[in-house]
């Protein structure tokens, strides 16, 4: 408060004109106006603008007509219901899964930490074609898991496809990784001595996990669930790969609406719906944790809170009860270690994490005219079909210049923005900030569609620049958090010494800041070019169908006629997310290591 | 009536004559290995009921490593650990008995400050009335009274201190470790936290080991001081006798401040480079180190001393001067001098004298 009144103070006394003078003055905050430019021509007004399609009848009146129709009929209300209830069973599955593999990781040491994390992030960054295809292949009802169940004796091995297990399954499958790196850093924070000191304060090990280390890695799981679930929303690609008829989410129902239809009106009503639903965990994410905690800033917590005391006194009562588990387990199950348990459940829960990808490669080089698990004899004909297909070639290279494009657009934007706000103390950062991280809430569904309406009236549809230009709106919140943490942990004492030692204002950011911040940059940019080189939504609909980008051929495909070449360039696809996680890896380490 | 810390009337005296010295802690062969590195070598040590001991050394001198296995965080690779005379060597830390007061004083953030104290008592299953008057006085105790509702980020890096020494307090343990606990605090705070340590000490009577690498807060601190270097004890006895009384070279450049002349035994006397040292006693070994304190060294004229040098530095300490003193081999001496006596000239020729028996002859 007291800063607004000096503020208001100081301009009475000079008069308005000191008063601009002073919201023009240079300040780092500028250096985020691009990206906030970026975001409302390219984010924001075209989805106020598709979701508003849905308030006006066909005459052009305002209306709720759509709204009263949707409402009237159970099959948009039960599609509602099943993306809700998957998406809730996908976050429970994720959350309770993740965790203890999460905890795992978290107790390794810094460098076997980043390897081990690589495994769980390379199926979460290759593309969910990839999987999705080799789902259908190896729990196909002649696939490897069918043939295995059958040899054990276990029935239901042919109808493990086309359910909505199978969708929760998958989907889980997708997210995992997600739930896992956004609980691991903040495990990784917590101070192991502590669950020590409880101990020597006689806590046994299971209380002092449950009520330090569980209660501290809270905010974790609660932000994990949070970006899980709204994610988990908007999926379409694993329900209508892997699910059934009664598996209908919501986006598949938007396609439908406006792709098969043409109803503008309805499918901008249930545009609205996601975007609504995304909303309201958000808030309700908010009133409980904070929104800032995803920033890595905790919401203080009042010492009489309910909330602070329903968590103390769960994770109270938790620690109790493992605790006598614990008591009865050493006295009966000598030998297991809970150490022991926990690395095998790691081991297995990554073994499934890599199994489709892993799979996908023997079957590209397959003899067969179809796609089997395990591949008959070894070829390389489908790679040769592949490279010679001008069709394909052209779009992974298509893929490759729009994902140069996104990761260059992105890193500059987002950097600007991210060295502006790490920078700055503006009190509009808090709303800039929110700003950048919306395009993660609104599914790529509704922000797809909504940059067709746009680039439809401008008339860009099918150029590349255009699916560029949808690309990095999607990648923009991730490579932003990115460089957010860069700039935020860089010491920026050391460009104030730099500058003391007589280092000029350029010369202190080539000679210092860059190099220290480089790492970070490097991670935005091969960030910002995977999300490219993976997406689908955006491809699928400002292509309009003349300009294919790599995911978009294969969905083609999988769509249309399955045969080994899509394994072909899947491994192609599988080359460059590896080749740039080892790159990653390689600019992550220390500059001593490097040399 | 062990719960009863802060009940000053119940602490029994130590070591009165119906009841002899205890043996607190008794540590047999106790090492520890890491992919054959040896943290801590085969170590004995008996810990007194009711004694301050500190365990001073180095970082890398295995102390920590010590304190680890005394608390039960660290498994001994070989070796029995008694505490009260029951083998604890293999039971974990909450069956202990210990409290440990950690150096960056591990206090729980998502805890307030009374349930960080009250966090103890929870575990032992203590009634929530006599938790709550225990909290209380240990609250009053370490001046924070009015503190319980706050958060430890909230507070200042003292009154963390103290908040951790009220929770290690709390629940009255009969052997309190202390992990360095004082190294993060300012030299005013850290004086006085080290008399308020020796206050609850006598007047709780529970047994203290510090760990700490200050010698000067080893020396002010302790009943015992227990010197370890390299992974096993050096030398264990009375801050004033390891003041006056080192064993090594090791020993005697810790603690204190040395001028340590190294050299060979002949006839008597210890052949320096800085020549010919007369020994305090008949020497046994072939080669040695003669331990010099600086307040044992007369400044004199340069003719006729035993030694001399030039004087090139002088540090004004209140009541005493240090003099830096270089001889001819480049060999540094300090000496100490009294602030009243006339100023000495930087660059002059100063002679050096002392009284044999008030050095010391080391063989290792």
């Amino acid at each position: 408060m007291t800063v607004v009144e000096t503020t208001s103070l100081s301009s009475n006394r000079s008069g308005p004109d000191s008063r601009l003078r002073q919201w023009l003055k240079p300040s780092p905050f500028w250096l985020a106006v691009p990206g906030l430019l970026f975001i409302l021509v390219f984010f924001l007004a075209p989805t106020i603008q598709l979701m508003s399609v849905s308030f006006f009848d066909k005459a052009g009146e305002l209306s709720l007509a759509t709204y009263s129709r949707m409402v009237s009929s159970t099959v948009y209300l039960r599609v509602l219901s099943t993306t809700f209830g998957i998406a809730l069973q996908v976050t429970l599955w994720c959350l309770l899964l993740g965790y203890p593999l999460a905890y795992w990781l978290s107790g390794m040491p810094g460098r076997r930490q980043r390897i081990m994390l690589m495994f769980v992030l390379l199926p979460f960054w290759t593309s969910a074609l990839v999987k999705n295809f080799a789902w259908l292949v190896l729990l196909g009802r002649n696939g490897i898991v069918a043939a295995g169940m059958e040899k054990i004796g276990l029935p239901g091995g042919d109808a493990l496809l086309f359910s909505r297990g199978t969708v929760i399954f998958a989907m889980v499958h997708t997210m995992l990784p997600l739930a896992v790196v956004t609980m691991m850093p903040i495990m990784n924070q917590i101070d192991r001595r502590l669950t020590m000191a409880a101990e020597t304060l006689g806590a046994t090990g299971a209380q002092a996990f449950w009520q330090i280390f569980f209660h501290l890695s809270g905010r974790g799981i609660a932000t994990a669930g949070l970006l899980v679930f709204v994610s988990s929303l908007g999926f379409f690609i694993t329900p209508s790969l892997v699910g059934g008829r009664t598996e209908t989410m919501i986006s598949q129902l938007i396609i439908t609406q406006i792709n098969t239809l043409q109803n503008w009106n309805f499918g901008s009503a249930l545009a609205v719906l996601l975007v609504l639903a995304s909303l309201l965990t958000i808030f309700v994410y908010d009133r409980l944790f904070g929104l800032s905690s995803i920033a890595g800033e905790g919401k203080k917590g009042h010492a009489d809170g309910k909330l602070r005391r329903f968590g103390l006194f769960i994770t109270s009562w938790l620690g109790r009860i493992c605790a006598g588990i614990q008591r009865f387990s050493a006295r009966n199950l000598k030998g297991i270690t809970g150490q022991g348990l926990l690395s095998t459940y790691g081991w297995i829960v990554l073994i499934v994490l890599l199994f489709p990808i892993i799979g996908v490669v023997p079957m590209a080089f397959t003899e067969a005219d179809y796609l089997t698990f395990p591949p008959q004899g070894f070829s390389l004909r489908w790679f040769e079909a592949y490279l010679s297909s001008p069709v394909w070639v052209s779009a992974t290279l298509r893929s490759f210049g729009i994902g140069f494009a996104t990761a260059f657009i992105t890193v500059i934007v987002a950097g600007l923005a991210a060295l502006g706000l790490a920078r700055s103390n503006s009190r509009f950062s808090g709303a800039a900030f929110l700003l950048f991280m919306a395009p993660m809430v609104v599914p790529p569904i509704v922000i797809a569609i909504s940059l067709f309406y746009l680039f439809a009236s401008l008339s860009m549809i099918a150029t590349d620049s255009a699916i560029a230009i949808g690309h990095s709106v999607i990648a923009l919140p991730i490579v932003f958090v990115i460089l957010l943490a860069t700039f935020k942990e860089h010491d920026w004492r050391l460009d104030q010494a730099a500058a003391t030692l007589g280092a000029t204002r350029l010369k202190t950011a080539l000679r210092i800041t860059a190099p220290l911040v480089k790492p970070g940059l490097i991670v935005g940019f091969v960030t910002g070019f995977l999300q490219s080189f993976e997406e689908l939504t955006v491809a699928l609909f400002i292509g309009g169908g003349l300009k294919t980008t790599l995911p978009k051929q294969m969905w083609d495909d999988i769509t249309l006629s399955v045969n080994p070449r899509i394994a072909a360039a899947s491994v192609v696809v599988l080359l460059v997310v590896v080749i740039l996680f080892c790159a990653i890896e390689y600019f992550q380490r220390p500059a001593k290591a490097r040399r | 009536m062990k719960n009863s810390v802060i009940d000053l009337t119940t602490a029994k005296p130590i070591g009165t004559p119906d009841e002899p010295a205890r043996l607190k802690l008794h540590a047999q062969g106790l090492c520890k290995f890491y992919d054959g590195f040896a943290a801590l070598n085969p170590t004995d040590l008996k810990v007194n009921a009711g004694e301050l001991l500190t365990l001073l050394g180095p970082s890398g001198s295995g102390k920590t490593t010590m304190l680890q296995l005394i608390c039960g965080l660290v498994k001994p690779s070989d070796g029995r650990l008694y505490i009260d005379g029951r083998d604890h060597t293999e039971s974990v830390a909450s069956e202990r008995d210990v409290g440990v007061v950690f150096q960056n004083y591990a206090l729980f953030p998502h805890l307030t400050v009374y349930e960080n104290i009250a966090f103890p008592l929870e575990m032992r299953r203590v009634a929530k009335s006599d938790a709550g008057k225990r909290i209380a006085e240990v609250l009053d105790m370490v001046g924070l009274a009015d503190f319980g509702k706050r958060f430890p980020s909230e507070l200042s890096g003292g009154q963390q201190q103290r908040v951790a020494l009220a929770r290690c307090l709390v629940y009255s343990p009969s052997l309190i470790l202390m992990d360095e606990s004082l190294s993060a605090l300012d030299r005013k705070l850290r004086e006085a936290m080290q008399i308020e340590i020796r206050r609850i000490h006598r007047e709780t009577g529970s047994t203290i080991i510090f760990v700490t690498h200050d010698q000067e807060e080893a020396l002010a601190l302790s009943d015992r001081i227990c010197l370890m270097n390299a992974g096993r004890i050096e030398q264990i006895c009375s801050p004033q006798e390891m003041y006056e009384r080192p064993v090594s070279r090791f020993a005697a450049d810790f603690i204190g401040i040395s001028n340590i002349f190294e050299g060979t035994v002949a006839n008597g006397r210890l052949e320096t480079s800085d020549g010919a040292l007369p020994l305090p006693t008949e020497a046994t070994a072939e080669r040695g180190y003669l331990v010099l304190r600086p307040k044992h060294i007369r400044i004199e004229a340069a003719e006729g001393a035993m030694l001399s040098g030039r004087l090139i530095e002088t540090i004004y300490a209140g009541p005493e001067c240090s003099l830096m003193i270089r001889l001819e081999s480049g060999f540094t001496v300090t000496a100490r001098r009294s602030s009243s006596l006339p100023h000495l000239p930087i660059g002059d020729m100063v002679g050096l004298s002392w009284k044999p028996e008030d050095t010391r002859f080391l063989d290792r």
